[in-house]
């Protein structure tokens, strides 16, 4: 019994391998997550090195993509760039499935005021453009220090996305709350906090993943928003929106600064979606349109 | 219908209030005072005293957002750090209609050529069509303003020669930013036109039409399409959201004289009584979409006007 309640979606991961666009959307992720962690590594250059001898050089030998204007390795800069954006992706994503779950399995489960709370809170969140509040948020908040920066746009991405996700978890959870099999577990005398985490949870688990690929993809992109109009990540330290910012007034002359910027966040985000459009496939086939 | 739509007014208010509210604290709390802006930072005390007076800084915060609602209440916002102390209303004044038309071409764009291609879609489903709209949304959903826009300026600006890469004297000056900025909302308004589309074809009352020997053209345009509409209303709504916020870049991108160019500089000059002001209005417009797509449906679907009656 516990074993089903467990494994609500046999033959996903086989339903999932099934389909190339998934398995090419998994390479590509699987590639770049270790380019972003050896490559840096790798590199003889380090982000901020600045080899004055080779300014806006074209890719070559010495530089395998070319160099920026300060004389920068686009390769080594895009490597680091790469962790920044799969950091903030994965930590932003995993604070707001945290806090989410955590919320919106509450308010289903108790309901009464605290239900009515969150959805009043979730209401005004939804009333402005949640990347607008974090530019503002993030704009005002501006910190001077890498670290600091770092910090503003965990906690400035965290703070706008939870409530999607809040909005998610409670609605999936009140459909499964009136479920025969929960209660049957109710009427066997099970604690609420067994039941919760037992039948509920694992039954949910699939709207939840498929909105938090999706959702990494988004976070992913508004952190380059940030940073591409200079308040997110500051330099020296990379960030792909950043590159693709400070590469504009080199469209004529080196458009490859903004092209391989563009094309690595052009890459990941799209292989998010569809990664995300996949697994919905795999984990819910009626939920196929 | 009125009482529903007293309510949804109402409902309105604690919404701008609550962004006021943050709006302003937020610019209150921030790191570093405008002081240091007009004087630097290592001013004489005195001084900065005075002007701290003058500017109703040294009040406390409860009366100084007050001041600031009451203000903007009667359409005074305060003024800016920058810009020769400009009140932030003339500024805002002069800017926004740009953004405005830019937005509205961009909607239009978005919706003539999205809702036709998820029609398509939903009407072609699961064949080569279908696929074809539902790859190119995932892609246009994926790809920001910023790496959209460098793409086709190279493309249409600097190798076909075809349009300018900047500015704002015309209309071949409009055509880039306009599809930069639809990009987005046109994939989701396919998307959602798709899905409701599918949705509404599987309902009683098409295979009813269909039955009684209407033609496959005439049950769409008549009764599918009709229904179909209504949940890509909300999508629309949201859009404007999107197209304010994606304005702040496409403006930047382009040097656009308008609200979000002006925004940008504003918030890297820590010029906060713009910020605030820009915050106030955006809140305000985005309410008032929403409010207007809500009230929409009331009027065009009688099973949501029977629910509000209630």
């Amino acid at each position: 019994m516990s074993d089903i309640a467990a494994r609500p979606m046999p033959g996903a991961g086989a339903r999932l391998l099934r389909n190339p666009v998934a398995v090419a959307a998994i390479t590509v992720l699987a590639l770049l997550i270790l380019a972003a962690a050896i490559g840096p590594a790798v590199s003889p250059f380090s982000y901020d090195t600045e080899d004055r001898a080779a300014i806006l050089a074209p890719a070559g030998p010495h530089h395998a993509l070319g160099t920026d204007n300060h004389g920068q390795d686009t390769l080594t800069r895009l490597l680091h760039g790469a962790r920044v954006s799969l950091s903030v992706g994965l930590v932003v994503e995993a604070i707001e499935v945290l806090i989410g779950v955590a919320l919106g399995l509450l308010a289903a489960w108790k309901g009464g005021r605290i239900d009515l709370l969150l959805m009043r809170v979730t209401d005004g969140m939804f009333a402005f453009p949640d990347l607008l509040f974090a530019i503002l948020l993030v704009g005002i908040m501006r910190p001077t220090t890498a670290a600091g920066s770092f910090l503003t746009v965990f906690v400035a991405l965290a703070l706008v996305n939870w409530p999607g996700m809040a909005r998610l978890v409670r609605g999936q959870a009140l459909a499964v709350r009136s479920k025969e099999y929960v209660e049957a577990a109710r009427s066997l005398g099970i604690p609420d906090r067994r039941i919760v985490m037992r039948h509920v949870l694992p039954n949910i688990v699939s709207p939840i993943v498929v909105a938090a690929t999706v959702d990494i993809a988004q976070v992913i992109l508004a952190e380059a928003t940030l940073s591409f109009l200079g308040i997110g990540l500051q330099p020296p330290y990379p960030s792909w929106g950043r590159m693709i910012s400070d590469g504009l007034p080199y469209l004529r002359s080196a458009p490859q600064l903004i092209i391989y910027p563009a094309l690595a966040l052009g890459t990941v985000v799209i292989s998010l979606n569809f990664l995300g459009d996949a697994l919905r496939d795999a984990l819910d086939p009626r939920m196929r349109g | 219908m009125a009482p529903y739509v007293l309510k949804r007014l109402a409902l309105a208010v604690p919404t701008l209030l609550a962004v006021s509210f943050v709006t302003f604290f937020l610019g209150y709390l921030a790191p570093g005072s405008p002081i240091d802006l007009l004087v630097g930072q290592h001013a004489d005390p005195a001084i900065r005293r005075r002007l701290e007076h003058e500017y109703g800084l040294d009040r406390p915060a409860m009366v100084q957002y007050a001041d600031f609602l009451w203000g903007a209440v009667r359409g005074d916002l305060g003024h800016s750090f920058a810009n020769g102390g400009r009140s932030v209303t003339d500024l805002i004044a002069q800017q926004f209609p740009t953004t405005a038309f830019l937005a509205l071409l961009a909607i239009c764009t978005a919706a003539l050529l999205g809702l036709p291609a998820g029609v398509l879609a939903a009407l072609q489903h699961n064949r080569l069509p279908d696929r074809a709209v539902m790859t190119q949304v995932l892609v246009l959903v994926s790809l920001p303003p910023f790496v959209l826009a460098p793409i086709l300026m190279l493309c249409f600006s600097l190798w076909l020669g075809w349009l300018p890469t900047s500015g704002w004297e015309g209309p071949a000056y409009w055509v880039l930013p306009t599809v930069v900025l639809a990009a987005r909302p046109g994939a989701l308004l396919a998307r959602q036109m798709r899905s409701s589309m599918l949705e509404v074809l599987r309902q009683d009352y098409i295979r009813t039409a269909s039955a009684k020997g209407l033609t496959g053209t005439q049950v769409i345009m008549r009764h599918a399409l009709k229904n179909a509409l209504l949940p890509v209303l909300t999508v629309l709504g949201n859009s404007f959201g999107y197209l304010l916020t994606g304005s702040f870049i496409v403006e930047t991108l382009f040097s656009i004289p308008g609200i979000g160019y002006e925004s940008v500089h504003s918030i890297l000059a820590r010029d906060y009584p713009v910020i605030q002001g820009v915050a106030l209005l955006v809140a305000s417009v985005f309410v008032a979409v929403n409010l207007l797509v809500d009230l929409l449906y009331v009027a065009v679907d009688p099973r949501v006007r029977h629910e509000a009656a209630r």
